[in-house]
């Protein structure tokens, strides 16, 4: 039986699988497509498929199943075999969508949606002027901090939040300690997003 | 957040040091069933995934089970987002942590 929460939940992976066929900022959609598929393939714990770069195949599988355990000297690494900094960016926004759609599925008990099939078309190759390395391991505009950790690609900012206001709360939204969604107030959801993280073994 | 949002709840407070530890009392209505189901969503437990559920629905209803489900799929984003980028931890974090019973790595002190 559908609800307007799983309809509502659908018409976000309708719209992140778009996002993922097109072509982005700095990767081609059959290379977006490629950096999900490697990224599933290890959560699965399957091979590679030996389709992407060296460093972006690391880089996707360790964001996908171990991100905690990214140092600054493996970007470096990354960056010394051909990954920019600014492509890996996107890469980490490719990555950590799918996770949301794939650990929101599985609690909803859905299955899976399988990959997009690639959309034909070049990478913009824009980049944001004031965007450069502060506080964090790669180019943001303003400190790295949530809000900005993707900036450095414009397009995979609206995507996070698109992702974020539908699981969670919108901008908005944040600033209500009080809000309920679907009779879970705000402490609870807290709870969730706590737990999560103490889980992911992240700190923030 | 967690602690800004409880203190709005009269008479309700916070055990953070459960969150870590996965058992007893948190402070949380339904807490225990909220942190079922988020072990079960976000480790892909397909053997405790079926009573986590039920038990979510029970204390929760079908919507409330359904958006915890999601509040999990968008903090495993975010988490991603924030370490993979190595996004510094404000020093002013440090005394929650030690509540918690964890400490910050070192790669992550700002």
């Amino acid at each position: 039986m559908t609800t307007a929460l799983l309809t509502e939940f659908d018409q976000l992976v309708d719209r992140e699988w778009q996002r993922l066929a097109s072509p982005g900022t700095w990767w081609s959609g059959v290379q977006r497509v490629a950096i999900a598929d490697e990224a599933r393939r290890a959560s699965r714990h399957l091979d590679t498929a030996g389709v992407l770069s060296d460093p972006a195949t690391e880089a996707a599988r360790r964001v996908a199943v171990e991100a905690a355990s990214i140092r600054a000297v493996d970007l470096e690494r990354w960056a010394d075999g051909g990954l920019d900094g600014f492509a890996y960016v996107e890469l980490v926004g490719i990555v950590s969508r799918l996770t949301a759609i794939d650990v929101a599925s599985f609690g909803l008990g859905i299955d899976e949606r399988p990959l997009p099939d690639p959309l034909p078309g070049e990478p913009t190759r824009d980049k944001p002027a004031d965007a450069e390395v502060t506080t964090g391991w790669v180019p943001t505009v303003g400190p790295a901090n949530a809000p900005a950790c993707m900036s450095a690609v414009p397009p995979e900012v609206d995507a996070m939040f698109d992702v974020h206001g539908v699981l969670y709360l919108s901008l908005e939204q944040m600033g209500d300690l009080d809000i309920e969604r679907d009779g879970i107030h705000r402490t609870q959801m807290e709870l969730a997003a706590g737990r999560t993280s103490w889980l992911n073994e992240c700190f923030y | 957040m967690l602690r800004a949002s409880i203190k709005r709840i009269e008479g309700a407070e916070l055990n953070c040091r459960t969150i870590t530890e996965g058992v007893g009392n948190c402070g949380v209505k339904n807490g225990d069933a909220i942190r079922a189901l988020i072990d079960a969503t976000v480790l892909g437990d397909h053997d405790e995934y079926p009573d986590a559920r039920v038990r979510a629905e029970l204390a929760l209803g079908r919507d409330g089970a359904d958006r915890i489900a999601m509040v999990a799929g968008n903090f495993s984003m975010m988490n991603r987002s924030l370490d993979a980028i190595g996004a510094p931890v404000g020093a002013g974090l440090n005394p929650l942590a030690a509540e918690m019973g964890v400490a910050v790595p070192a790669h992550l002190q700002s």
